[in-house]
């Protein structure tokens, strides 16, 4: 499929030179995300960190139920987005 | 002394000479030799020969190219940008991508040529849509990025505000091309994620436009005006 550039608001076809680095780019873009996209994925569910001080604090006081809840939740998140193998 | 035109049903025009003029000096105006366009006001070249013109415009927020689009590309670029007129450009952004869950990249340009030494330094900082925070970042990376991923679907997509500087001769040696913004995007699950950054470039070349892509995949859909702010 030919690709195209919007070029100072004129549609213009890629050259096979521009084509050639783009499809690179894309391969390494694809690579990286393969490789560690489920981290990045990762990221945004984990419980915030301020859950887990509160959590510690409990702990602290002898109730570990935020705490393992908190660890329950991080185990979610990592079995949802697992890491590439 | 004045001509006075009477109106042919009521009312009249005048024009009248002041009273005195300075130093006494006897003033002559020569009117154009044909009418103007619209909008256009006389003006004199100082001796006493008046013409229409165009007014100049003072403004120094300028709106350069507003686009909107369903025509996908695989980039988008804006170059040759007058840098010499303006010290900034604002980017008013809105963008799906084709494929599911990619970033949004960005480098300078120079003339046609893309800037694509590994010099970009980036960072974005952003907040999930629960309470979680996190952050990014490249050094030394061949192009910048934006924005993390956004998902395809009509609801879906990147926007954002934001301002690019171009390095250019005037400024002193290492000023460097940056650029700053502030924006958000859903990702391809319908998460709304807040993210602001800052990139810059660093080389010592003068660019004059830039380039946008998403890393994989095109646009689907854009949006955007970009406007020059002057020096």
């Amino acid at each position: 499929m030919a690709r195209y550039k919007l070029l100072n608001g004129e549609l213009v076809a890629y050259t096979a030179e521009e084509e050639t680095a783009r499809d690179a780019e894309e391969a390494a873009a694809k690579a990286d995300k393969d490789a560690n996209g489920y981290k990045e994925d990762r990221r945004y569910f984990y419980p915030p960190l301020t859950d887990f001080a509160d959590a510690m604090y409990w702990n602290s006081k002898g109730d570990s139920t935020k705490l393992e809840a908190y660890y329950a939740a991080c185990e979610k998140v990592k079995t949802d987005n697992p890491k590439p193998s | 002394m004045t001509i006075k035109l009477n109106g042919s049903t009521a009312g009249s025009v005048a024009l009248d000479a002041p009273a005195s003029t300075t130093s006494g000096a006897n003033i002559e105006f020569k009117l154009p030799v044909a009418d103007g366009s619209t909008g256009q006001f006389i003006k004199t070249d100082g001796s006493g020969n008046l013409a229409f013109a165009t007014a100049t415009d003072t403004n120094d927020f300028v709106k350069l190219t507003n686009v909107v689009s369903t025509t996908s590309v695989d980039s988008i670029l804006h170059t040759n940008l007058d840098t010499t007129t303006y010290k900034a450009f604002r980017l008013v952004f809105a963008a799906l991508p084709a494929t599911d869950n990619v970033h949004l990249t960005f480098r300078f340009m120079n003339g046609s040529n893309v800037e694509g030494d590994s010099n970009y330094s980036w960072g974005i900082m952003g907040v999930s849509g629960g309470s979680s925070h996190y952050e990014d970042h490249g050094v030394g990376n061949a192009n910048a990025r934006i924005h993390n991923n956004s998902g395809n679907a009509d609801y879906e997509g990147w926007r954002h505000v934001m301002d690019i500087v171009c390095q250019t001769t005037n400024d002193w040696t290492g000023a460097t091309s940056f650029a700053s913004w502030v924006g958000n995007r859903v990702d391809g699950s319908n998460n709304y994620r807040w993210e602001s950054g800052s990139l810059y470039y660093e080389n010592d070349a003068d660019t004059d436009g830039f380039i946008l892509a998403p890393s994989n995949g095109q646009f689907n859909k854009y949006s955007y005006t970009l406007y020059g702010v002057k020096r």
